[in-house]
């Protein structure tokens, strides 16, 4: 069993340090990833609190060997992500360029990031547009840099249907992207 | 999901990107949206707690009471688990049962009598009967 296996069944026996330490463990990584996919540290934290509430819930019945714990969580947390993201389809491309999408990276001139934030609030429009199945790998390899194999592990899928999705993934969002190069910035953005 | 691909995510490192390529500024730009793994707010961290122990399926211990129930078993009952009318009546239903074990009333013997009769078995403990617990401690006296 397990490391986080281990402590989620302490939990379920009623041992509030498991519950501590499995929030320290698994939540960074989930605030992380919600927040490259969704744009938004507010929405992260929120899709954060539902993956992790569904995991308390979830472990009385919890069974070793059947998941990894990590896996788990980060599952249920890119459904949400998805599913939020998906959701913003109706608010169209134009308006998906707010402050949320901003970088965190100081580095940048102003106007550096305003051309990044605008590229990644493109990209996560356009990825709204593709089927939810393709939309998750494409995020998970290209956003995330996860591996297929770790693809393949949290999709629940195999490593030949990975590179199925992401390529079509990439293709699709290619062409919705081939449209709006104003709006990425490329000319003008590129440093 | 392995730890050793940590230090690509959020770099905008990966294989794949072309910095000439439209697709992957875009990912790139994603990436840089925020760090590999995020430190937690305060705020988020509370909330996060408050709903593990809401959620909690059985009641909260902590690991020294956990211990302590451990070590001292039957009397953690009394301390933590079974209030006091429920324990007395425990203990007096046991001291009940000595009691009738040790010197049936008669009607007890009675009623087994006749079951064991209609059933077509003997007393199995014909052999041995108590006489009464106040003739000292003479408890039994064996049919020869």
């Amino acid at each position: 069993m397990d490391r986080e296996a281990a402590l989620l069944v302490a939990y379920a026996r009623g041992d509030r340090a498991a519950a501590q330490a499995l929030v320290e463990r698994l939540a960074p990584r989930l605030v992380a990833m919600a927040t490259r996919i969704l744009g938004d540290a507010t929405e992260a934290e929120d899709v954060t609190q539902e993956a992790m509430l569904r995991l308390w819930r979830y472990a009385p019945a919890w069974r070793a060997g059947e998941a990894r714990v990590s896996t788990w969580v980060t599952r249920v947390a890119l459904n949400l992500a998805t599913d939020r993201l998906r959701r913003r389809r109706t608010t169209g491309l134009d308006d998906a360029f707010g402050p949320a999408g901003e970088p965190q990276d100081c580095r940048r001139s102003v106007m550096a990031e305003m051309h990044v934030a605008e590229r990644a609030a493109a990209l996560r429009a356009a990825l709204t547009e593709l089927p939810e199945r393709q939309a998750q790998a494409v995020a998970l390899r290209h956003i995330e840099g996860l591996s297929n194999p770790e693809i393949g592990e949290l999709m629940g899928i195999g490593v030949e249907a990975v590179e199925s999705l992401t390529a079509r993934g990439r293709r699709a969002l290619k062409a919705k992207l081939a449209g709006r190069r104003a709006a990425l910035s490329l000319e003008d953005g590129d440093e | 999901m392995s730890e050793g691909k940590e230090p690509e995510r959020g770099t905008g490192q990966l294989p794949s990107d072309r910095d000439d390529d439209p697709l992957d500024a875009a990912f790139a730009a994603a990436r840089a949206t925020a760090p590999a793994v995020a430190p937690l707010s305060s705020d988020l961290s509370a909330r996060l707690i408050a709903d593990a122990l809401e959620a909690m399926p059985v009641q909260s211990v902590s690991p020294r009471r956990a211990d302590h129930v451990r070590r001292f078993g039957i009397l953690s009952w009394l301390r933590f688990g079974v209030s006091w009318p429920a324990a007395s009546g425990l203990a007096t239903c046991a001291a009940l049962g000595v009691w009738v074990g040790a010197a049936p009333p008669d009607f007890v013997d009675a009623v087994s009598g006749s079951l064991l009769s209609e059933l077509g078995l003997e007393d199995p403990l014909a052999a041995i009967r108590v006489d009464n617990l106040s003739d000292a401690f003479d408890l039994a006296s064996f049919d020869e």
